[in-house]
């Protein structure tokens, strides 16, 4: 029963990380209907820059700043160039094309920065490249490199490590800040009226391109808030990090009701614990099965998701 | 020397037949009902384990040892098996609207993964091995042109019609009497069975399965192969398949830098195609035929005096 608990402590921060990802898939499906399926390669790409941008000696505000826009912005283009133009051609075309940039996603970082897990104070791989960038990047042992903290609540034998209520608290106040931003800014109303209306929203003014624009922003801006955490956490960064934890944040965000933001952050902690209590009663094994078998589930039981509400669809 | 070449060639050929015949299941779920199914593989993988179980464990018990009738049994419990698989899968996802069947295609390919790793009859990690050798080039090959003609007369009966008209325009398929669920369940049924086949065929071709090939990048290798070949035609996905098999051996001669890369190429062109040209390479390797024949017949018709 001690276990218990102490499993569904530790699963929060694992499912505090799920959560921030599953933001950004609910966000985008919400307005546009569209499984992003290249979000987790820009949790990976937003992971890695934060990781170079620290190691460059850039305090880790900066860093993640920087990370945020250009990871951001990256995900705009991507919007512009390969989703817009397929608007109106179905669900299908859009799909494939995201399953298409999620691989080159995934390939071009494992080209340029070699498949191997790199770890703070990353370093450029050897070849071309090292002998361009190595004598910009100051000396490891000089470098002042930011970590969560390390220290750890002791209460009865039930153990919480700071960094892991660090995690977990940053991803309730992120929630909390974007629930904020989508009921009571202008802009954020913007969001909220195209998920549920699009043409009625069209008609009263709000600008159609420039509002799902934001939405990537803002996505794949939390996706390398979620990059930065699970980077520190684990201290490791791989080129297949996305395609993992992005697949089971889409998981969570069906688990919790995609297009509900509160639900992303309610499936991706359920997820986390689940996860979690099969490690710890040696099912380790099953653990990556695990966020499927939840998924179909839910499918099959209640496919609108935890939060969600069942939406009729008109012709 | 021309021996050597010719019993190199075997395996990229076995290989390409069978991607070939995954294609042509796809083919008909994603160009045909225009459902993603990004589990192809697990299907293949469930039907190559079943039939590879049903030869070394069942059919010994069964007294069964004619090699023939062994392989057409095993092919029949490979696409039976897939198909119930496909069964569990698609009968929650397709009630739904939006993607659910692309990403719980997936999940469900990761919990067959997950499920082949850990059960230790047939092999778990290491792959289950001595399986019999039934299967050869003939028979891939065999199956592969039954698989494409039966297709094409598929294609063009009322189930297949309905199939396409469904894809084309849900709510105008619904008010002509077609009954959207069935026609879409039929098509991923049908798709399921044939990876199934394809998978029965692998097992008893190279004698070995691993868990690896219910990946789910092996998934994404026939959806490129469907994809860039022209997932509006059967043509085109046996082009797809043959690309996909014929450029890494071809890129064997080539650089490292050029040849590790390659999935960034398939990546690109995917999305190249999904952009500027839908129907993929397979019409551009007809209009060039065309062309072609369009040259002749002019010249032809110059030599017997016509307008040209």
């Amino acid at each position: 029963m001690f276990d218990l608990i102490q499993y569904l402590v530790d699963g929060l921060a694992v499912g505090s990380v799920y959560a921030l990802i599953a933001l950004g898939y609910s966000m985008v499906f919400g307005v546009l209907q569209l499984v992003n399926f290249a979000h987790g390669e820009l949790f990976m790409v937003g992971a890695y820059f934060v990781m170079y941008a620290i190691s460059l000696g850039l305090p880790w505000p900066v860093a993640l700043g920087l990370g945020m826009c250009f990871v951001g912005l990256f995900a705009v283009a991507m919007e512009r160039l390969c989703y817009k133009p397929l608007r109106g051609a179905g669900k299908l075309a859009p799909l494939i094309t995201a399953v298409g940039l999620s691989l080159l996603l995934q390939n071009l970082v494992q080209a340029i920065l070699g498949p191997n897990p790199q770890s703070y104070p990353a370093r450029v791989p050897e070849g071309k490249l090292s002998q361009f960038f190595g004598q910009y990047l100051p000396d490891p042992s000089q470098l002042q490199i930011p970590h969560l903290p390390d220290g750890l609540f002791d209460w009865n034998d039930l153990v919480i490590r700071h960094r892991d209520l660090m995690i977990f608290t940053i991803a309730v106040f992120v929630t909390l800040g974007l629930e904020l931003f989508l009921r009571k800014t202008r802009p954020g109303r913007g969001i909220r009226a195209l998920a549920l209306q699009p043409n009625a929203a069209k008609l009263v003014g709000v600008p159609f391109d420039f509002t799902i624009s934001m939405t990537f922003f803002i996505g794949a801006a939390l996706a390398v808030v979620a990059g930065l955490l699970q980077g520190m956490a684990d201290n490791q960064v791989t080129p297949y990090m996305g395609i993992s934890s992005g697949l089971k944040a889409f998981a969570a965000a069906v688990l919790g009701g995609i297009g509900v933001i509160p639900g992303a952050l309610l499936g991706g902690l359920v997820l986390g614990i689940a996860e979690r209590l099969l490690v710890g009663y040696d099912l380790s094994t099953y653990k990556d099965g695990a966020a499927f078998f939840i998924l179909i589930i839910v499918l099959l039981l209640r496919p609108q998701g935890l939060l969600g509400k069942a939406r009729m669809v008109k012709v | 020397m021309m021996e050597q070449l010719l019993e190199y060639s075997i395996l990229p050929l076995t290989l390409f037949g069978i991607t070939a015949i995954q294609a042509l299941g796809l083919q008909l779920i994603l160009g045909g009902a225009g459902l993603l199914s990004l589990g192809h593989a697990a299907f293949y993988a469930v039907g190559g384990y079943s039939a590879a179980a049903f030869t070394v464990y069942a059919a010994p018990y069964l007294g069964l040892s004619q090699p023939l009738l062994l392989m057409l049994i095993s092919l029949l419990v490979g696409a039976g098996s897939a198909l119930l698989a496909g069964l569990i899968v698609a009968v929650p996802c397709l009630r739904l609207q939006g993607d659910y069947l692309a990403m719980a295609t997936l999940g469900f390919a990761e919990i067959i993964g997950t499920a082949l790793k850990n059960i230790d009859a047939i092999g778990g990690t290491r792959g289950f091995t001595g399986i019999p050798k039934l299967s050869s080039l003939p028979w891939v090959f065999s199956v592969l042109a039954l698989v494409w003609w039966a297709l094409a007369r598929f294609n063009r009966t009322g189930l297949g019609l309905a199939i396409r008209a469904t894809r084309d325009d849900e709510i105008a398929a619904r008010s002509l009497g077609i009954n959207t669920y069935a026609t879409k369940l039929s098509a991923f049924l049908l798709g399921s069975a044939i990876a199934g086949l394809a998978g029965a065929l692998y097992v008893h071709a190279l004698q070995f399965i691993s868990p690896d090939e219910a990946d789910f990048s092996r998934s994404v290798v026939i959806v490129l192969a469907v994809v860039i070949g022209g997932m509006t035609s059967l043509f085109g996905s046996v082009l797809g398949a043959l690309i996909l098999v014929a450029v890494p051996e071809v890129l064997r001669f080539a650089p490292d830098v050029i040849r590790e890369q390659r999935m960034i190429y398939f990546a690109l062109i995917v999305i190249f195609v999904m952009l500027f040209s839908p129907k993929g390479l397979q019409s551009l390797v007809l209009r060039l035929a065309r062309r072609h024949q369009k040259n002749e017949s002019s010249s032809l018709g110059r030599r017997l005096g016509g307008a040209g």
